[in-house]
């Protein structure tokens, strides 16, 4: 029994590699780099402004949205939808961008001023630049 | 034709957004079925004996142009089947954002009374199914004209200022009967401040001149004057009288843990109004997407009985004297509000309700009766 249950859990890790990424802007974006508090006032809609820019947040529907939300945001699904659920239908916010994947990011961020997203460690090229390592 | 302007004005900029893409559309609503198990009606809901799937059911949208960097034009357009889904302009709005925490808004807004008013009818935003009856019974939402907000960071802190100032004119149900409210030099402050995302603190406080008129009143009002009572009929209308709201609240979402507390006050001198005193506690618990929550709400509202008191205590009287008790023991209000609620979010954006409350009033007129509804809410 302890040792199937050592196999499943075993095999579940596996599974779900723990999945790094980091938090971007577009390269020439004048947004200094952030620690996670700055990042969550961001991701959770609290400051309006990226790099002198309105905000343009994107979260994205690929593996890194998870470790993100969780390690990061500190509030995940149906709660961080609820969250902003709140700040959208009081326009105290604009509504966040839910994109596709790594490279939809990618390229909304690098082509938007004000935009911040999030992609995993593989996607990281010269369109972007780094402000927060997860 | 209100429909029609409604939908031509969505077309006009669903038109734009290909065109720009500044300009965002999103919605919500909820349909929800309820009924009444035990007694006729139940307060709020319009709920009877049989089962109803309009009372509580609405769908919105909301379309927010950014004009530039800092000024964006917002309305919200709400269908709710009480109104037999004839949609409204629940919101029209010009706002800014001066950046620094800075922000304005000019035009029809939410009137933020309440921790939840800002998104009273955004049920994806909180876990009951309705917002507590026992302190959300006002019959004003919004009003018309300016308010600022400044919002700062402090440490772990949040701390969010607003002042609002502009009036409110419609009609709404006073004692049940239909009415023409104005509340005329409404000014109000309103703070909130979070601390490390997980608990919420909120004052507020709002005054305004309140003149109500309802026809079902007016008898008895011109009866009391004509008989030289000009001094009782004055203390029961709402003539340009002043009034008063204050409210706390706090609000606590930590790990799986979920409190919300609020309690208000308000007071409308020399008009019928009993002064209130209404609060509510709620706690709920996640079991991943399941949250079932526990409601206490009370109402403990005292009638100005001694307006019934300036009527001398003789047989002649007797009529006016029982009319006049009446209106003014009508708010003689102590109830009680016991619900048990259940959410489920299937999906990031669909969730799943349940509530059964149970209503007690030992006031005046004596009552109890419960709601039992179900519905799905939405946001997109």
């Amino acid at each position: 029994m302890k040792r199937i249950l050592t196999i499943a859990a075993l095999a579940l890790a596996a599974a779900s590699p723990a999945f790094a990424g980091k938090v971007v802007v577009a390269a020439n974006s004048s947004q200094a780099a952030l620690d996670k508090a700055g990042v969550q006032a961001i991701f959770l809609g609290r400051t309006a402004q990226v790099g002198g820019q309105p905000a343009v947040v994107v979260f994205q529907k690929g593996p890194v949205r998870a470790p993100f939300e969780s390690g990061v945001v500190g509030r995940a699904g149906a709660q961080l939808t609820s969250h902003w659920s709140r700040l959208v239908f009081t326009g105290r916010a604009k509504a966040p961008e839910d994109l596709a994947d790594d490279a939809a990011v990618k390229a909304k961020v690098a082509s938007t001023p004000g935009a911040i997203g999030y992609i995993s460690d593989g996607a990281v090229d010269a369109t972007v630049k780094v402000l927060f390592d997860f | 034709m209100k429909r029609l302007l409604a939908l031509g004005i969505l077309a006009a900029l669903a038109a734009t957004t290909t065109a720009a893409q500044s300009v965002q559309i999103t919605g919500f609503g909820q349909m929800v079925a309820g009924t009444v198990s035990d007694g006729t009606s139940f307060p709020g809901t319009g709920y009877d004996s049989d089962w109803d799937f309009k009372n509580e059911s609405l769908f919105a949208l909301q379309v927010r142009g950014d004009l530039n960097d800092q000024w964006s034009a917002t309305a919200q357009i709400v269908a709710r089947g009480r109104d037999d889904f004839d949609p409204e302009f629940a919101w029209a709005y010009v706002g800014w954002n001066g950046g620094n925490g800075w922000s304005a808004k000019l035009g029809r807004q939410r009137l933020p009374l309440y921790r939840y008013s800002d998104f009273l009818e955004v049920g994806y935003a909180f876990p009951w199914l309705r917002v507590p009856n026992a302190t959300y019974n006002l019959e004003f939402n919004n009003f018309d004209g300016a308010s600022a907000a400044y919002g700062f960071g402090t440490g772990d802190w949040f701390t969010t200022l607003q002042g609002s100032a502009g009036r409110f004119e419609g009609d709404i149900l006073l004692s049940g009967n239909p009415a023409d409210a104005e509340l005329a030099s409404l000014v109000g402050v309103s703070a909130e401040t979070i601390y490390a995302d997980w608990l919420t603190l909120r004052a507020g406080y709002f005054q305004a001149d309140v003149t109500i008129t309802a026809a079902a009143l007016t008898p008895l009002l011109t009866t009391l004057r004509t008989n030289g009572f000009g001094n009782v009929s004055s203390r029961i209308d709402y003539d340009n009288d002043p009034g008063t709201f204050w409210s706390v609240g706090a609000e606590v979402n930590r790990g799986n843990v979920w409190l919300a507390g609020e309690l208000i006050g308000v007071k409308v001198d020399d008009a019928f109004l009993a002064d209130r005193s209404e609060y509510y506690l709620s706690g709920g618990y996640r079991f991943g997407s399941w949250m079932p929550t526990l409601t206490w709400g009370r109402r403990d509202n005292e009638a100005k009985t001694d307006i019934v008191a300036l009527l001398p205590n003789v047989a002649p009287l007797a009529p006016l004297r029982a009319a006049t008790n009446g209106v003014v023991r009508a708010e003689d209000i102590n109830s009680t509000y016991w619900s048990y609620g259940l959410r489920w979010d299937v999906a990031n954006n669909v969730a799943l309700k349940a509530d059964y409350t149970r209503f007690e009033d030992k006031g005046f007129n004596a009552r109890k009766s419960d709601a039992i509804a179900f519905g799905a809410v939405f946001s997109f």
